[in-house]
C-alpha cells in the first residue's frame, strides 16, 4: 500500500481512482480515494477537516507508488463525504480536483522579501543590520539564487536533518529557489493543536494542547493541573534532541499573567506561523485584554514575541513589562551587538538562552529582563554555538533585521 | 450606489423596488422642495422617533440633498450629491457671497463669513498661522472655502448634521494614526488594527506626460512672445550621488544624456504667482502613480474607515513603506499607509435608508419640522461588492492623493 501526501496531510491509502486532462489552459487531476485505512477513526476525522482547510492552496503532492506524478498544484476543490461508516469505522470517501503547476523541474519558488532596520532604542541603524537577516528555504533545496547579489550560506542541524540558511541578503532580494515535493515540508513552520498537524487556520481553542514550532525550536502551553498557568515551554533542538522545555512568563506592573484563557491561529504557511494566545478582561476582573502574538519562522533559532494589552487608552503607555525564566533569579550577561550602543539581549549563561529587544532592555533581580512601554516586543532564542550566525550577538542582529516574506511559485 | 469623494459632492442613487407605493412619488420632493437622503449602518426601525432629528444624523452613514428623482413605469430612482451641495457646486452656483474683505482675520471670522445659511461651523481647529486677508467678490462660496483652506494648508469636511469642520487635515480627518490595515493575506483582528482583506490592489506608475521644465511664455504688447519664467522639475535630476556602479541611471535618454522635456505653456498677462502656477504644472507633468483597491469591507465597523481618512495596506512589492512600519498579528510589517480620496458602496440589505424633509409645522410663524420617511423596505439593494479607490498621487510630492 503506498502513501499520498497532499500538502501537509498524510493519507497511508491508495487513491481509488486517479484521472487527468489536460488542454490548452492547464493541467488537471481529479483524485478519488478513502481516508481511513490505516489510521484510527479520530485520526482520519482530524485528516478530512485538514484537507478540506487546503481548498485554494499550493500544496506538494507526491504518491509514493507513482512518483512520476509528484508536484506542485493548486487545489481547487475538496470534497469530503461523510456517511454512516464514517462515525464508527473512520472512513470518509474523498474526492479533490487539483490544477497541476509542475515537478521541481517546471517549477521555481520565490520568497518575495520585504524588510528594514527594526525600530530600536539602542542606535542600531539600516547599514549596521543589512545582511543579517535569517531566509531559508525549504530543506534540501537547490538552486538557491539571489539575482545579482550573493549570500553566505549556513548549516543548522534541526529535527528533520540538516538544513541550509542564506545570510547576506540585501532587504531588497527576492532569491529563488526549488525543491523536490517530497521535500516542501521539510523542517517548516508548523502548528499542531489536539495532537494533529494542521493545515490551514480553521482549529478549536486549544490553549492547553497546542505546539509551534520549525523543527529547531518548539513552543507548547505551561500546565499546571491540566490548566493553562500563564507560562509557555521552550525547546530547541541542539543536535540529537530537544533541550529544554524553559518555563517563561511575563509580568505586567509585578503581577504575573496567571492564566492564557484562549488559542488563535494566525498565520501558517510553510515559511512561518504565527499564533495568539489572549486573557480575558473578565476573569478575574481586571480592565485589560491581554494579548500575546509570536512569530516562528523556518530556519530561525529565535522567535519573536508581541505583547499587548487593552487599557482603554490609545497609544503605547508607560507600564512595566518582565519576561523571565520561572522562577530564576540568576544574573544575566549584556549582550550588545557590534553597532549598538546598548544591550540588545541579556543572556543567562554561554550557549543558552537568551532574552532581547528593540526596546530598551534592563534587568530585574535575574532571570529575564524588563521593558517599559507597551506594546512589548521581544524575542527568546538559544545560542546554537559560539561561531557564525548561531551567536548570541548574531541572533540580536538577526531580530533587528525582520523580514516579511511571502512565497509564490514562478516560472522558471 | 454611494459615490464619496474627497471634499467634494460626489454623487450617490437610489432605486427603488417597482412594488414600492407610488405615492412615494409625491413625497419625494425636487418639485417642491430640496429633502435629504439618510443612510444608517444598520436599519433603526422607529429610528426618527426614538432618536429624533439630530439623532439620526449623528449616526448616519451618509446624507445627501436628493437633486432628481426619476420614474420609469413603477420604477422610482433617485439621485444627488453629498451635503457639500449646500456649500457651492464646481459651476459656481451657491447661496450668494456679497463681497467681503477680510484683513488678518481668524479663522472663526471667516468661516462665519463664508459659509451660507444651510450650513453651520462645527468644530475648527486653528491653522498654525489663524490670520487671513484677502477679499472674496463674485464668486461662489465653495470656491471662496477652497481658497481660504488652500492657501491656509487646511481639509475641511461637510458633516451629516450639516456642520462644518476646519483645520490642519490631520484634525480634520484621521491621517496620524490610521486603524485599518488592508491586506490581501492575513486579514483580521488585532489590538490596535482592524484588518481588512483586499480582493484588488492595483498601482500603476505611469511617465507619459513626464517633463523635464516648464516655461512660461506670454505675448508683450508687441506682439513678441516673452518668457516670464521656467523652473526645473528636480525630481528627474540624473544626478544622484547616492548610485554605484550596476545601479540604473537616472532618467537619461538613450545616449546616456540627462532627460530633456520642455512644456512651453502661452498665458495671457502673467499669472499671479508665477512660481505657484509653475509648479502646478510641474506636478500635473510628472510621473503620476495610481493605486486602485477593491474590497468587500469598506463599511468597517460604522465606517471607520472614512473618505480623507489614512489606511495602512501591504502587498509587496508595491504596496510596501519601510519607513512605516507597524506590528499587525504577530508579524512586523512595513505597509504604504495611502489616503482615501475616493470610494464607491453599495447599498446593502440591513442598512437603513430613509428620506428627511421639512414639514410645516405653523406657516403662519415660519416653523418648521424634519420629518422622516423610511424608504428601507421600498430599496432595492445592491451586490455587496465593494470598491474602495484612491486617486494618485503626483509623482513622489502627494497632492491631494496618496502619501
Amino acid at each position: 500500500m503506498g502513501t499520498l501526501n497532499v500538502g501537509r496531510v498524510v493519507l497511508p491509502a491508495d487513491p481509488a481512482a486517479w484521472s487527468d486532462n489536460r488542454n490548452f489552459d492547464a493541467h488537471t487531476s481529479t483524485i478519488k480515494g478513502y481516508i481511513g485505512p490505516g489510521l484510527t477513526v479520530d485520526a482520519a476525522k482530524a485528516l478530512r477537516y485538514e484537507l478540506l482547510q487546503q481548498q485554494g492552496m499550493i500544496v506538494s503532492l507526491t504518491y509514493t507508488l507513482d512518483s512520476s506524478m509528484d508536484g506542485f498544484y493548486i487545489l481547487n476543490d475538496v470534497k469530503i463525504s461523510t456517511i454512516e461508516t464514517s462515525f464508527m469505522r473512520g472512513f470518509f470517501p474523498y474526492e479533490i480536483s487539483l490544477t497541476r503547476i509542475g515537478s521541481d523541474g517546471a517549477t521555481e519558488w520565490q520568497s518575495l522579501m520585504t524588510g528594514t532596520v527594526r525600530v530600536n532604542n539602542h542606535g542600531l541603524i539600516l547599514s549596521e543590520v543589512t545582511g543579517s537577516s535569517i531566509h531559508a528555504p525549504a530543506r534540501l533545496h537547490v538552486a538557491y539564487n539571489v539575482d545579482g547579489g550573493a549570500a553566505t550560506q549556513s548549516t543548522r542541524s534541526t529535527e528533520h536533518g540538516n538544513l541550509n540558511v542564506y545570510t547576506g541578503l540585501g532587504f531588497d532580494a527576492d532569491p529563488t529557489w526549488s525543491v523536490a515535493p517530497t521535500n516542501f515540508y521539510s523542517s517548516a513552520a508548523y502548528i499542531m493543536t489536539g495532537g494533529t498537524l494542521r493545515a490551514g487556520l480553521d482549529m478549536p481553542n486549544s490553549i492547553t494542547n497546542f505546539e509551534t514550532g520549525n523543527r529547531l525550536v518548539k513552543m507548547t502551553p505551561s500546565l499546571t493541573a491540566s490548566v493553562n498557568d500563564g507560562r509557555w515551554d521552550m525547546s530547541w533542538w541542539t543536535g540529537a534532541a530537544y533541550n529544554g522545555p524553559f518555563s517563561f512568563e511575563i509580568y505586567l506592573d509585578g503581577n504575573r499573567i496567571p492564566e492564557w484563557h484562549y488559542s488563535a491561529p494566525i498565520t501558517n504557511t510553510p515559511e512561518a506561523v504565527r499564533f495568539r494566545m489572549i486573557r480575558d478582561a473578565n476573569d478575574p476582573a481586571s480592565i485589560y485584554r491581554h494579548q500575546l502574538d509570536w512569530e516562528i519562522r523556518r530556519g530561525c533559532a529565535f522567535v519573536s514575541f508581541y505583547y499587548s494589552f487593552n487599557d482603554g487608552l490609545e497609544g503605547p503607555t508607560d507600564h512595566d513589562i518582565q519576561i523571565k525564566l520561572e522562577g530564576s533569579s540568576t544574573a544575566m550577561t549584556s549582550i550588545t551587538p557590534t553597532g549598538a550602543s546598548s544591550a540588545c539581549a541579556r543572556q543567562v549563561a554561554d550557549q543558552s538562552w537568551l532574552i532581547g529587544s528593540a526596546k530598551t532592555v534592563t534587568v530585574p533581580h535575574g532571570g529575564g529582563i524588563h521593558l517599559d512601554g507597551i506594546p512589548a516586543d521581544f524575542f527568546i532564542g538559544f545560542e546554537l554555538s559560539n561561531t557564525g550566525i548561531d551567536t548570541a550577538e548574531s541572533m540580536c542582529l538577526q531580530y533587528h533585521a525582520p523580514l516579511s516574506v511571502i512565497e509564490r511559485v514562478v516560472r522558471r | 450606489m454611494i459615490n464619496e469623494v474627497l471634499m467634494s459632492q460626489g454623487s450617490w442613487e437610489i432605486t427603488l423596488r417597482v412594488d414600492s407605493p407610488l405615492d412615494l412619488w409625491q413625497q419625494l420632493g425636487v418639485n417642491n422642495q430640496i429633502g435629504h437622503i439618510v443612510v444608517t449602518p444598520q436599519e433603526i426601525g422607529l429610528g426618527p422617533l426614538v432618536l429624533g432629528d439630530l439623532g439620526m444624523l449623528e449616526v448616519a452613514r451618509y446624507v445627501g440633498p436628493v437633486l432628481k428623482k426619476h420614474i420609469d413605469g413603477w420604477q422610482i430612482t433617485l439621485s444627488g450629491t453629498n451635503n457639500t451641495y449646500w456649500l457651492g457646486d464646481d459651476e459656481g452656483k451657491s447661496e450668494a457671497l456679497a463681497p467681503v474683505v477680510f484683513t488678518s482675520a481668524s479663522q472663526a471670522t471667516v468661516i462665519a463669513a463664508l459659509l451660507p445659511t444651510s450650513v453651520v461651523a462645527g468644530t475648527l481647529t486653528t491653522p498654525p498661522d489663524n490670520t487671513h486677508t484677502a477679499t472674496y467678490e463674485y464668486e461662489s462660496r465653495l470656491e471662496a472655502l477652497r481658497t481660504y483652506h488652500a492657501e491656509q494648508d487646511m481639509e475641511y469636511r461637510v458633516n451629516n448634521n450639516f456642520t462644518l469642520d476646519s483645520g490642519p487635515s490631520n484634525s480634520v480627518y484621521n491621517i496620524d494614526t490610521p486603524e485599518i490595515v488592508v491586506t490581501r493575506h492575513g486579514f483580521g483582528s488585532d489590538a490596535n488594527y482592524v484588518g481588512v482583506n483586499v480582493q484588488e490592489a492595483a498601482s500603476t506608475l505611469d511617465a507619459s506626460n513626464l517633463t523635464r521644465t516648464v516655461t512660461v511664455i506670454t505675448e508683450n504688447a508687441d506682439n513678441q512672445l516673452v518668457l516670464i519664467a521656467s523652473s526645473d522639475n528636480n525630481f528627474i535630476d540624473p544626478i544622484d550621488t547616492t548610485l554605484v556602479a550596476g545601479d540604473p541611471g537616472r532618467y537619461l535618454n538613450p545616449f546616456a544624456l540627462p532627460f530633456e522635456r520642455n512644456l512651453y505653456i502661452q498665458v495671457t498677462g502673467n499669472p499671479v504667482t508665477v512660481s505657484g502656477f509653475i509648479l502646478n504644472e510641474l506636478n500635473e507633468h510628472t510621473v503620476i502613480e495610481t493605486h486602485q483597491i477593491s474590497t468587500e469591507f469598506f463599511e468597517i465597523s460604522n465606517g471607520d474607515m472614512r473618505v480623507g481618512d489614512n489606511f495602512h495596506i501591504y502587498d509587496p512589492p508595491a504596496f510596501t513603506d519601510t519607513a512605516n512600519p507597524i506590528y499587525f498579528r504577530g508579524e512586523y510589517i512595513w505597509p504604504l499607509k495611502m489616503r482615501l480620496i475616493r470610494a464607491s458602496w453599495p447599498l446593502r440589505r440591513g442598512m437603513g435608508v430613509y428620506y428627511r424633509f421639512m414639514r410645516v409645522l405653523d406657516w403662519a410663524l415660519q416653523t418648521y419640522e424634519a420629518v422622516y420617511i423610511d424608504l428601507t423596505p421600498y430599496v432595492q439593494w445592491e451586490d455587496p461588492s465593494y470598491s474602495l479607490l484612491t486617486a494618485s498621487g503626483r509623482g513622489p510630492v502627494a497632492v491631494g492623493g496618496c502619501e
